[in-house]
Formats: C-alpha cells, structure tokens, sequence
C-alpha cells in the first residue's frame, strides 16, 4: 500500500514517499519516513511491509556504512545501486527468502552527475529517469511520462512531484494526506512534508 | 621441555610464551602514539618504506572504524587489517541491533577479546600487534591500548613500539591535562619526530574529534614536522 515515486532531473534527484502506516481499517501513522538516508548523497526510499522495510534498510545502511570503512573509499550510485541489488539477489534463494520490499535508489555522484535506480525484492535492477513503486505505478507512470523532460530544474521537479501527490489524493482509494519528499543535490539533502 | 612452541601450555612459572613472543613482535614494530586532549584525541605512527621503490604515500597506518572512531597499531600488519575489518563489522552490528553509536570501551573490550581468543586456541597464533583505539563516548575523549594477551587499558597519552619507553618518558613529562586540539596535535607530532627518521612521508596523523576524523594530508604534515621543528 506504500507510494513510493521519483524522478532524476538535471542535476538533482528526487524520491517522495506516502507517510502512512495502517494495520486492517486503523491508520497507525501518518508520518513515516519511508526514506532511508544511506550518507549524505543518497536516498533510499523503500516500500513493503513494516518489519522487512526496516530490517532491510538497516541492512543496506549498516553494509553501506561497513563497506565504506573497510575499502576506505566513497561508493558512487552505480556500485551502490549493484550492492543493494546483490542483497536482494543472494536473499532469494536463501534459507529465509527473499526480502519482501521493493526501493527507489537515488542520489548524485561527487561530481554532481544524479542517477534514479528502480529495485525489486528478486533483484532486478534498472536505472530509471522517473518511475514509482507499489499501487502508485498505476496511477503515475502516465503524469510522469507526460510531464518528464530532460534536464529538469529543481522548482520544475518539485512541480511535478505536487501534480503526482495531488493525483494519488484524487484517485487513490487509500486516503493518503502526508507526503514526505527528498531532493538530493549536489549540496546534500533536502526534506520537505507535503 | 619446551614450553614455548604450543600456544596452549603453560610453562612451569605461569607463562605463555607464545603470548610473550608475540608482545616482542610488538616491540619490534614501528611506533605508534596516542594523546588524549580536551576535544581531540590525536593518533600519530610511523611509516617505513620498505625500499626507496616503495610509495610511502600509499601506506595507511590508522584505520578508520567508524565515523568517529580510529584505531592504529604497533606490529604485523596484516593482522592489524584482519582485526579493523572484524571491528569494523562490530561497530554496524552493534548499531543494527542498538540503534546507537557503540562506546569507546565497547569496541576496545571487543578488540582485546578477540586477540585473547587467539591465546586460548590450538592450532593458531595470537594477533601480533597492540592496538591504540581512539574516538568519543558520552561527549568525552577516550584513549585505549590493547595487546597481543587480550589485555585492555585507558590512557591519557602512550606510546607502542620501537622506542616506545622514550616516547613515553616524554610525554610522561609533557602531557598534561585539558590539551586543545592543536597542542595535542603538537605534542604528538614532537613525541614522534624525536624517533622517527626524519622527513613527513614518514608520519602519519590523524585527529579525531567528537562527530568526525581528519586524516592530514601530506602537506598538511609537513606544516606541522616544520612547525615542530621550529619550536625545539
């Protein structure tokens, strides 16, 4: 039930999330960030059930991390996106199966390149310049396609994201008021609650 | 009989001298020092080419266990590797399951288990090397030793290594409490050049501070050995 969506623009990319949580008819929490935070350039926004969408992102966070230290080195996008991609892989024909979430991996490389990454739970692994994840697939992919061009701005980006935000509300059954959105940038992360 | 050549007997007076043979290793390897200031904790060691073909450059002597955690070593390094990548994977386990930073004390009691595992176990020899592992806990600087028999310490300032007595008579006589960063960073850039063959390429120093370490560059350790120089 979880709307995840984003789009790569010129320099910056952004990934949105829907905050809520619900158990049968209750609504938990309007507020959750789906988000993940991997360093200070890269987003990792995950969707699935609560306990393997953070006991997932705990795993890519601390192995990011781990990886990091060891090599002494910076990761970029594409050798990230391929990491988490082999989590993904190696869990599906393990012992407890694959990890029930899927993700939309984002962020921008050192030298201000952006790049959008589509991740299912069987490891498939795509960049993308704009896509979504979950329910929100069926009601996006066609705003995205129609409003995407090349070379975004941020302000125009940020545009596109309200339309997709402002079309979940119209459209989608399960009522989803708080939407919380990252933009990463060269400078470093921004959050904004719409 | 001896008693030296199996690491799991004991000798007649209570030894283990595969342990002390490893602790000789130890006092053979190149120095390393750590000085416990006020909002810094500063790691220096010594680097030595192994011929002048060699890029000294190259050699990373302090590793880096965390955002705010560094460890440096005195012995074989190829053990020391082996041990930082097991911290390493010990500070992101302790964070999965916490959901907090671990403590200084936690990774180096961590660290001199896992050397004193190896002075209980047939068939395998204990880490050659002492650690120095440095970083925050509770907003406080912390400095810890460990060694070769799984033994673990808090310091103000020491030394390991060749000349590690001498280095340690100076900074018994220098250290003292509450150093701000750059006097720390002074006094062990002094404690080291005192012993070290002469030249920047052959010191390394890192600074840790509360949320981060700066690892200093080569220039940046040329300013300070000619600082250092200047003042004596």
């Amino acid at each position: 039930m979880d709307s995840i969506f984003g789009l790569q623009g010129g320099d910056f990319v952004i990934i949105a999330c829907d905050g809520s949580i619900a158990h049968s008819i209750l609504k938990i929490k309007e507020t959750e960030d789906k988000i993940l935070k991997l360093d200070d350039h890269k987003i990792f926004g995950i969707s699935g059930e609560g306990a393997d969408r953070n006991s997932f992102g705990e795993l890519v966070h601390k192995n990011h991390s781990l990886i990091r230290y060891k090599t002494g080195g910076y990761m970029n996008l594409q050798e990230t996106a391929h990491f988490v991609r082999s989590m993904y892989a190696q869990a599906i024909r393990s012992r407890d199966g694959p990890h029930q979430c899927n993700g939309l991996l984002g962020g921008v490389d050192s030298d201000g390149t952006p790049s959008l990454y589509w991740l299912d739970y069987l490891g498939s692994l795509q960049k993308i310049t704009r896509g979504a994840q979950g329910y929100a697939n069926y009601f996006l992919l066609g705003l995205l396609d129609n409003q995407y061009k090349p070379n975004l701005t941020k302000e125009e980006g940020i545009e596109i994201i309200k339309k997709c935000i402002k079309e979940l509300q119209t459209r989608f059954l399960i009522a989803q008021n708080k939407f919380i959105v990252k933009i990463v940038t060269k400078q470093g992360i921004e959050v904004i609650t719409i | 009989m001896s008693y030296d050549t199996a690491l799991t007997v004991f000798s007649p007076d209570g030894q283990l001298f595969q342990v002390e043979y490893a602790m000789e290793a130890v006092k053979r390897g190149l120095c390393c020092v750590g000085v416990r200031g006020k909002d810094a904790i500063i790691l220096g060691v010594e680097k030595k080419a192994t011929s002048k073909l060699q890029d000294v450059k190259t050699i990373k002597k302090v590793y880096q266990l965390d955002h705010n955690l560094c460890m440096t070593f005195s012995g074989l390094n190829a053990d020391a590797r082996i041990l930082a990548n097991q911290t390493r994977l010990q500070c992101q386990q302790y964070k999965i399951y916490y959901e907090d930073d671990p403590s200084v004390d936690y990774i180096a009691k961590f660290t001199s288990q896992q050397q004193q595992k190896f002075t209980q176990r047939g068939g395998a020899r204990p880490y050659g090397i002492s650690t120095l592992i440095a970083g925050f806990s509770n907003n406080k600087p912390k400095l810890f030793q460990t060694d070769p028999s799984g033994a673990c310490s808090e310091w103000k300032a020491t030394s390991l290594g060749k000349s590690a007595k001498q280095v340690k008579d100076f900074l018994e006589k220098h250290w003292r409490e509450g150093l701000h960063e750059k006097d720390a960073l002074l006094l062990t850039t002094k404690a080291l050049m005192d012993v070290v063959e002469s030249g920047n390429k052959n010191i390394e120093l890192c600074v840790i501070r509360k949320n981060e370490c700066w690892f200093l560059n080569e220039n940046e350790v040329e300013e300070l050995t000619k600082i250092t120089a200047q003042l004596q």
